[in-house]
């Protein structure tokens, strides 16, 4: 068996859990207190996506996005801060694990590309791209999330992403709501919808809103790979433990240099704090 | 490091491995908040005073203690039962109780140094994965303020200034709770704290000090009473089947929403 290689069995699997392999297993944990610098966090909208990156925890939260793109990795402060495979093993991931103070259901993602700086009332494209991505480079799953630094404005509009698909073909997305409740506030995630019949991207070149929400604001542009699935947290203090060994995805592949980060879709608008943990093993 | 080589070896030493069993009165909660159990009865641990980095045995530790094997120990899987009055489900956190002190004040708004820094780290030395937390003894005031610590962090960079949280009023002061420490950005765990800064003051003194711990296993509990929740770390317990390490010095917390009887027991087994 050579580094990189499936794993072989359940043997293998308690071998590695146990430090058989070339690393001990890892299994970093991670807290969120619903706050960001200085003050409580905005409060989510119910049902609609939030991010975490800004929340403040152990890892630490990360801060908002430079206006040129850029690729974070397992360094980049807001992510979960794992151990890097190295020696041309690879890192898979057995499960995760979460409770907190608000019912509703996280999502574990790869930070692929981020940048900031754009604008809720400039109706002319607005660039997005730059670094190409390091990771899933062939962009088959990777989606678009417009994720907001500070509030845009109370009208409604649409947006649509000029995008490369995992074809290497140019697109345009279908428009996607922006602006006004639900979708300004900070911490939104918006995600853009693809093209009909694309399943992934590899490149965003540009956002155009159809017109002005009314406030700048600063909201930025993600590429990122969702990993797993919804984890759901049922209720308030109530534990979910997902198992990825006997369970959907089986055993899915965390990437040399994955910036590992959390999306949280509420159920309410009270503030989330989480606690939550992974269990990965490297071969 | 020992290591277990087959599933048939690995029930092998299941089977072989030793049980930690261990009661906690009942401890009333903030629903969704933390909680350390750890000065519950019975076999509670004391609410420290000077700077202790706590080891096996001392008092305190879960079940009074377990036995350190020659090889490399570790949790296999738990049962925990909820049970009193009305219950409710909750989650169960066993830690490795690093480093504690006590005797920090609620209603001084400078700089408190007094029990500090915390005592070194005698496992995890690098810090890296370390929670800080702020452990109530004696219920501090019911105005609301924020706390931030002055810290180590995984690097060994001194002096770093966390981000704050919420302290005191209700769900923020009550004996029992466990507030953890943000940190500052770019920070993964902490290997000291020297200082702890209240922005002004609860109103009630109390009793309150720093707990560094590094969390182990997560246990989902069932809410009905009697109805232990039986995780097996390999079978759909998402393979959390941490190592303990030698002088382990264990502890439960929780996020309960109701006041209830904890019951269970712990399997560790030696590679």
């Amino acid at each position: 068996m050579a580094a990189g290689d499936p794993l072989a069995g359940l043997s293998e699997l308690i071998n590695l859990l146990t430090g058989g392999g070339a690393v001990s297993a890892d299994a970093p944990w991670f807290w969120k207190n619903g706050r960001y610098t200085g003050g409580v966090a905005t409060s989510p909208i119910a049902g609609r996506l939030n991010s975490l990156w800004q929340y403040v925890g152990t890892p630490s939260h990360g801060a908002v996005p430079g206006t040129s793109a850029e690729v974070p990795d397992h360094s980049t402060a807001g992510g979960l801060k794992q151990v890097n495979p190295a020696g041309g093993r690879k890192k898979r991931l057995l499960g995760c694990w979460g409770a907190g103070l608000a019912a509703g259901s996280f999502i574990l993602y790869d930070r692929l590309r981020q940048i900031s700086g754009l604008s809720g009332t400039v109706t002319t494209a607005q660039t997005a791209n730059g670094t190409a991505i390091t990771r899933y480079t062939d962009g088959k799953g990777n989606r678009i999330w417009i994720e907001i630094y500070t509030q845009i404005g109370a009208t409604s509009q649409t947006v649509t992403a000029a995008y490369t698909d995992e074809g290497g073909n140019s697109s345009t997305s279908p428009a996607t709501a922006i602006g006004n409740t639900g979708f300004r506030e900070v911490d939104r995630l918006i995600e853009i919808p693809m093209a009909s019949g694309d399943i992934g991207v590899q490149e965003v070149a540009s956002v155009t809103l159809s017109a002005s929400t009314g406030t700048a604001g600063n909201f930025g542009v993600l590429i990122v790979h969702p990993i797993g699935r919804l984890i759901p947290l049922p209720g308030v203090g109530i534990g979910y433990i997902a198992d990825f060994v006997t369970g959907l995805p089986i055993i899915p592949e965390i990437m040399a240099g994955a910036c590992l980060a959390l999306a949280w879709l509420p159920n309410a608008t009270t503030v989330p704090d989480l606690i939550g943990g992974l269990s990965m093993v490297e071969k | 490091m020992g290591s277990v080589s087959t599933f048939a070896d690995y029930k092998t030493k299941r089977d072989a491995g030793q049980r930690v069993r261990f009661t906690k009165n009942a401890l009333t909660n903030t629903a969704g908040r933390l909680a350390s159990l750890w000065p519950v009865a019975p076999l509670a641990g004391s609410a420290p005073t000077t700077a202790v980095a706590p080891v096996g045995g001392d008092a305190g530790d879960l079940g009074g203690g377990h036995v350190n094997p020659a090889g490399n120990l570790f949790i296999g899987g738990a049962n925990v039962n909820l049970s009193g009055a009305g219950p409710a489900a909750g989650v169960i956190v066993v830690a490795d109780r690093l480093s504690h002190q006590g005797g920090l004040d609620a209603t001084v708004a400078t700089e408190q140094t007094t029990n500090l820094p915390t005592a070194a780290l005698t496992r995890y030395t690098d810090g890296k994965g370390v929670w800080a937390a702020l452990e109530i003894y004696t219920q501090i005031g019911a105005t609301s303020t924020t706390v931030a610590m002055k810290y180590t962090d995984q690097d060994g960079n001194t002096n770093i200034t966390s981000e704050s949280t919420a302290f005191g009023n209700t769900g923020f002061r009550e004996a029992g709770r466990l507030i953890l420490m943000p940190l500052a950005l770019g920070d993964d765990g902490v290997r000291a704290v020297a200082g702890v800064t209240l922005a002004g003051t609860t109103g009630t003194a109390g009793n309150f000090g720093v707990t560094l711990l590094k969390p182990l296993l997560f246990i989902p509990c069932q809410a009905a009473a009697a109805i232990p929740e039986v995780l097996d770390g390999l079978i759909r317990g998402a393979c959390q089947i941490p190592e303990v390490k030698a002088n382990a010095h264990l502890m439960l917390f929780m996020m309960s929403n109701n006041a209830q009887v904890i019951q269970g027991e712990l399997e560790l087994f030696e590679a």
